[in-house]
């Protein structure tokens, strides 16, 4: 029954998916694309919109469903002329040329999906039997705050109540991170209040939708830039990482975070490689960047390297007007969502625990302190090669061995997409260097999360550079989508 | 010769390759393989796991334990919180599964309420200025301040 509070933002997410790509949107590789990609997007709309009128209308109740039921109709009803309407939009949307090179290996996709299938049992198990309520992060951050905005009636807003920033009245009186941003803490609460009940299933299909998505949105984006094949290679060896999927039944919010990084990414790959879909892609990566910012604040961080990366840094590369006209199309995309966040930061969340004017004033002094540098860069490259029993010796290894694909015009902002997760990876040295907390402690406990945050991105890079499985040399043709393929 | 040999050596695995695994390279098993014994083992291990798991998941133990006493607790007020268990988890779990009663460690500030939760004692332990009010089983308690 709790998998019904799910349609109406899978819908909606996937509606505007639909309503910006009409024509490839619902075959093959881009009807997974558009649902995983969607549902992501629709859990992030549907998160502030729960939260909004919490805020401003008070509890919702029949009321809302009626806004989120009649929203996701309208949006439906629109995606499907949209779909059908042969005459609307331009042509030029897809690119007409369509070679007829995808032929996918079948015991390939079998395996594939009987592994995925596996994993789903690994995943249930973890969470339905043996971990219901997820590890302490969840019941102190995301769920606890879900719990009092659905509980907490009148005293919602104590779900944001820390001692870090204000003056604590009762010393364990407290939340912990009390400022994140509320997509996974909004759709929980979101679901639990749509079926009336917190029960402990909600989280748990959130956590799925996310991980699984990840997976899934891995193979489409992959299928629809490459081939089906580099698709399937690339969910097996996402797969091969169960950190990934493990890190998936903790319930916390870096999976939802990687797959909105992912997403992002992914989009940004099909605006380079296919230009005549640019704009519309870059709306969409504008609603995923912002996501990405409204699941944690390492997401806020996200958005702006995404925004100084292609954008800011393609000044004076890229033809002004054209640029501008993206960077218009980004911000249409991001604003809902980022409108939310914004909201929320300004009027509810408490001052960040390392990322605030007396902390830095305290720890800014660290930023000159070499040791620390040297231990927080070796601990990162530890963990790089220490990350799922060293399973980045074995891209090496399969990289050295296999060579780069050299097909596709696409790949020439590819050092873009790099440019953007190393900076992220900066960010995160920059974290810990000014981190009020035992450096030890926070690197160990939460270096191995930031990593799967970005991991991803780096497979989805790794495989979109990296040659075919397939014996003979069937690769798409730069600059073409193929149907059959889809 | 050497290479004549390793020719005929790639030949064969090529051939024994596409009658097992047709159209993928060699170089793809590096993946495939691991992909399908990892995944089989991780689902096995978890499958194991579970049966030979001593104790269930705390916060469903939290939960059902803490049921009864929720209903007698006054809605949004602060609660003292007291307890001899020394693991980590027992005061974060409590203010998960008690919200939105708020609990504070210990006995001060003094509130109207404390919940005493002793595993470990069979005597019914006091605390100064509160009175009992009832007994939950699984050591839990609930005094009432006295005036």
């Amino acid at each position: 029954m709790e998998i019904l509070a799910f349609i109406p933002p899978i819908l909606i997410g996937s509606a505007i998916v639909v309503m910006i790509f009409p024509k490839f949107s619902l075959k093959g590789a881009g009807a997974v694309f558009t649902v995983c990609l969607g549902s992501g997007i629709g859990l992030g709309l549907t998160s502030s919109t729960i939260f909004l009128w919490l805020a401003w209308f008070g509890r919702p109740g029949a009321a809302y469903r009626v806004f989120e039921v009649g929203s996701a109709i309208l949006l439906t009803t629109i995606a499907f002329y949209r779909f059908h309407d042969d005459t609307s939009g331009s042509q030029d949307e897809w690119p007409a040329d369509c070679g007829t090179n995808d032929v996918p290996i079948k015991w390939l996709k079998r395996l594939c999906i009987i592994l995925l299938l596996i994993s789903a049992g690994s995943f249930g198990l973890k969470t339905f039997i043996e971990g219901s309520y997820g590890t302490i992060d969840t019941r102190i951050t995301w769920n606890y705050r879900a719990r009092w905005l659905f509980r907490g009636g009148d005293q919602w807003e104590h779900a944001f109540y820390s001692p870090v920033a204000r003056d604590a009245e009762y010393e364990d009186d407290k939340g912990h991170a009390a400022d994140y941003p509320l997509l996974v803490t909004g759709s929980v609460y979101r679901g639990w209040e749509i079926m009336g009940n917190d029960h402990f299933s909600i989280p748990i299909i959130i956590a799925g939708v996310f991980t699984f998505g990840t997976y899934l949105l891995l193979y489409a984006s992959l299928a629809l830039l490459r081939n089906q094949n580099q698709g399937y290679l690339a969910v097996l060896f996402m797969l091969v990482s169960t950190q990934f999927l493990h890190l998936g039944t903790d319930q916390y919010g870096d999976v939802p975070l990687a797959f909105f990084i992912l997403s992002t990414v992914a989009l940004f790959a099909l605006k380079d490689r296919f230009p005549a879909i640019s704009l519309q892609a870059i709306v969409l990566t504008g609603f995923t960047a912002s996501c990405a910012a409204w699941t944690k604040n390492e997401g806020l961080m996200f958005l702006v390297l995404v925004i100084l990366v292609h954008f800011i840094g393609q000044i004076g590369k890229n033809d002004g007007s054209n640029l501008l006209k993206e960077f218009f199309c980004f911000l249409m995309g991001m604003l809902p969502v980022m409108g939310t966040l914004l909201y929320f930061k300004l009027k509810f969340a408490p001052r960040n625990d390392m990322v605030n004017i007396p902390t830095l004033k305290q720890t800014a002094f660290h930023l000159l302190d070499l040791d620390r540098y040297l231990i927080v860069i070796t601990e990162i490259f530890k963990k790089v090669y220490q990350f799922n029993d060293g399973i980045v010796i074995l891209l090496a290894v399969y990289f050295l061995i296999s060579g780069l694909d050299r097909s596709g015009k696409g790949k020439k902002h590819i050092l873009s997409h790099v440019m953007l997760l190393f900076l992220m990876m900066c960010g995160y040295l920059f974290a810990y260097m000014i981190t009020p907390y035992d450096l030890r402690w926070h690197i160990g406990s939460s270096i191995r999360r930031l990593f799967i945050q970005l991991w991803p991105a780096w497979v989805f890079l790794f495989f979109y550079c990296v040659r075919g499985p397939e014996q003979s040399a069937a690769e798409d043709q730069p600059g073409k989508l193929s149907p059959e393929g889809l | 010769m050497f290479n004549g040999q390793l020719k005929i050596l790639k030949f064969y695995l090529d051939s024994v390759l596409n009658r097992f695994l047709p159209g993928v390279k060699g170089i793809a098993l590096l993946i495939i393989l691991p992909a399908f014994f990892v995944v089989i083992f991780y689902f096995l291990s978890n499958l194991t796991e579970i049966f030979t798991a001593e104790e269930n998941d705390k916060v469903v133990e939290y939960e059902k334990k803490f049921a009864p006493l929720k209903e007698d607790l006054p809605r949004k007020a602060v609660v003292n919180y007291v307890t001899d268990h020394t693991e980590g988890y027992d005061f974060s779990i409590a203010v998960y599964v008690l919200v939105p009663t708020r609990i504070i460690r210990g006995l001060k500030p003094q509130q109207n309420y404390l919940i005493a939760h002793y595993v470990n004692k069979t005597k019914t332990p006091k605390f100064e200025g509160y009175t009992l009010k009832r007994k939950y089983g699984n050591g839990i308690m609930l005094f009432e301040r006295n005036n």
